[in-house]
């Protein structure tokens, strides 16, 4: 008796074990989204800070606004709504005073802080949003700064969406429509080239081959999946790309049409292992019926089992899709990576999967959250292709 | 029983073999790991210290990641490692960080082009016109009569950042560049394409890709020292004094030391 109520704890205590299990890949799906929609969505809700930050080099004592600082090497922070900037300080040996107001209202970030014109001949400007007052010191290298920065504003996400420029360092300009372009146009002639390809041996798979060629042809598909992307950029740019350089003669063979060509063999695996299950999965009856009407073998499995596997078809393509849109090594070693708006096939192109993995090592600020945002733009448009399976799904369940 | 035996045991292993995992960075200890994160183009150089100063103090261990300077600046900023890398100066913005900067060595970053190019020397405002377009042939360069391939770093490298600052021109580069991360990407790009242009390191420089000289001087470690060799930018090591071990302390100064810069010497430009 005891015994058995000491299995049936044992029990309960596995059951909750496994459900925490498979409640994990939950709890990370909503971690992941939670921690790139919490950084992506930030550039667009809130400006950089809330305040001009300040920053001396080489200036041992300063006073801004009436406050003294000593060795001050973190940002002094001043309130957008403050009358100016008075910043005070020793300059060999001089008192120096440096006054600039400010207009918040401004439009451009150029309007916001005034400078008086003697300074004008000291003042560069590093990137946007960046002022750096340079006074010569005794020795090169000991040249006294004042860093002003000011706050971007809040992202347009118009700007962001339909922005045709991507120069995220100096510049600040956070376009990615040549992205969306890039990723859209690899991925329809990954499609194009690919699906057709995929679905003649997918046909010939489960339709014609015997069983042993059969297995052959579908091990060979299977290990195909199994390449790491990697792999297919480094054949690709190896072979494909000095191919593609030597016959259109241009200057580089790192190029759209080099992604579509090594995209459309990754979404091969996808596309044939899926059309061929749900070819096969067509009642034998069907192929009977229609070869005791006369059909040739080839009629059949063109105008009976296909329709009938029609769905399922649909299902694959999509999932290929995906695969092309998340690819993301193998684009990059071929594509070239230029963000721009590729006038013909040989013209290198950037894809979203592409900038991420290229610059998130690099980049900081802004420029790292607007990263995170191309993340979201990018599980977006894989969500809609989900629900298009999703649909789908329910469909054949409703026809069958 | 047996299989409570089994768990027991495998618990056991499993602690020995974790112990020495949790007490490698604890302070009583005797081992210490020092974690380094940032620049590719530092990372070579930092691996070189790191197999040196092994023979001078085992017991550390000096764990590496090469990242990208941004990652090495945000990594020492935040404290997620000890010590971060950086290829460049800090940009304005990083300044106020308030982080310690050490300079380890001074790097060029050679101009290169395929073997078989028959261009050798270029102006820095030639470069300058490659890189943003003005530029699009090689026949205008002395070069054969073939479109010139511009391959850049990508947004954020160091090293671009260095090259651009050192060339003269800021995020203008022509929209159709070809753009790879790491000096390994170019160094290859340029290697398999003989109407490429692209820059890396002179530390990571190998007869795939020849350099040209700029300006009439060869990038050479001997033409940085002398100041004739323009395109250059310091590796820097990023740090915050106040929270660092005297363990890592002891590297910092090891690295600047005579034997330290030593090794620097070897492909770099030593700063002392």
């Amino acid at each position: 008796m005891r015994n058995r109520h000491r299995r049936i704890q044992i029990d309960s205590a596995v059951r909750i074990i496994f459900q925490a299990v498979s409640y994990l890949s939950v709890i990370a799906l909503i971690a992941m989204l939670g921690f790139v929609f919490y950084q992506g969505i930030r550039p667009f809700t809130a400006p950089t800070a809330d305040q001009i930050q300040i920053v001396p080099e080489h200036i041992p004592q300063l006073t801004v606004n009436g406050r003294m600082y000593e060795n001050r090497r973190s940002f002094i922070d001043i309130p957008m709504d403050a009358e100016g900037i008075t910043i005070e300080f020793e300059h060999q040996g001089e008192h120096l005073v440096v006054n600039a107001g400010i207009d918040p209202s401004g439009d451009t970030w150029e309007e916001i802080i005034t400078f008086p014109p003697e300074l004008h001949q000291y003042i560069t400007s590093p990137e946007a949003y960046m002022y750096t007052i340079i006074l010569p010191g005794a020795v090169a290298g000991l040249e006294q700064r004042i860093h002003i920065q000011i706050p971007e504003p809040r992202q347009q996400v118009s700007a962001f969406l339909l922005g045709s420029e991507w120069r995220p360092v100096y510049r600040k300009l956070y376009g990615i429509l040549p992205m969306i372009a890039a990723t859209l146009l690899t991925t329809a002639g990954a499609v194009l080239l690919g699906v057709p390809l995929a679905l003649l041996s997918s046909v010939l798979i489960a339709e014609f081959l015997g069983r042993r060629s059969a297995s052959l042809v579908r091990s060979a598909v299977d290990l195909l999946a199994g390449i790491p992307s990697v792999v297919y950029g480094f054949f690709g740019l190896m072979m494909l790309v000095p191919l593609i350089q030597r016959i259109f003669g241009s200057s580089s063979g790192s190029s759209l049409l080099a992604a579509v060509a090594v995209l459309s063999v990754m979404i091969l695996p996808t596309v044939i292992s899926i059309t061929v299950t749900s070819l096969k999965a067509v009642p034998a009856t069907y192929r009977e019926a229609s070869l005791a009407l006369g059909a040739t073998p080839l009629q059949t499995a063109w105008r009976v089992v296909f329709p009938a596997a029609r769905s399922g078809i649909t299902a694959s393509v999509i999932l290929g899709t995906a695969r092309a849109v998340g690819e993301t090594m193998a684009v990059m070693l071929v594509a070239g990576n230029s963000p721009q708006f590729p006038s013909s096939l040989t013209d290198s192109v950037r894809t979203m999967t592409a900038t991420i993995a290229l610059e998130m090592g690099y980049s900081s600020g802004r420029h790292n959250e607007l990263l995170f945002s191309i993340g979201i733009i990018l599980f977006v448009i894989i969500i809609a292709l989900n629900a298009i399976i999703m649909k789908l799904k329910t469909n054949m369940q409703e026809v069958s | 029983m047996k299989r409570l035996l089994v768990l027991i045991c495998a618990a056991a292993v499993l602690g020995l073999t974790a112990a020495p995992v949790f007490s490698g960075g604890s302070p009583e200890s005797e081992t210490y790991t020092i974690e380094v994160t940032g620049s590719t183009s530092v990372a070579p150089l930092m691996e070189q210290f790191a197999d040196a100063y092994r023979e001078v103090r085992p017991e550390v261990t000096i764990n590496i990641s090469g990242t990208g300077s941004g990652d090495g600046i945000t990594g020492a900023n935040t404290g997620v490692a000890e010590l971060g890398m950086s290829s460049r100066n800090l940009r304005s913005a990083e300044i106020g960080f308030g982080l310690d900067v050490l300079t380890v060595a001074v790097d060029a970053i050679a101009v290169v082009v395929h073997p078989d190019n028959p261009v050798s020397d270029l102006t820095v405002e030639q470069v300058r016109g490659i890189y943003t377009g003005e530029i699009t042939s090689w026949a205008e360069l002395g070069g054969d009569d073939s479109q010139i391939s511009v391959v850049s770093r990508e947004p954020g490298s160091g090293t671009r950042g260095a090259f651009e600052g050192a060339v003269g021109f800021v995020d203008e580069l022509l929209a159709g560049a070809i753009e790879f991360d790491g000096t390994g990407g170019v160094r290859a790009a340029v290697a398999g394409n003989s109407q490429a242009i692209g820059y890396i390191s002179l530390g990571s420089m190998n007869p795939e890709v020849k350099a040209v000289s700029v300006n009439g001087v060869e990038a050479k470690a001997e033409r940085v020292v002398d100041g004739s060799y323009a395109v250059a930018r310091p590796f820097l090591i990023l740090y915050r004094e106040a929270q660092i071990d005297p363990e890592t302390k002891t590297f910092l100064d090891w690295m600047v030391s005579a034997e330290g810069q030593a090794i620097v010497s070897q492909n770099y430009v030593p700063v002392q």
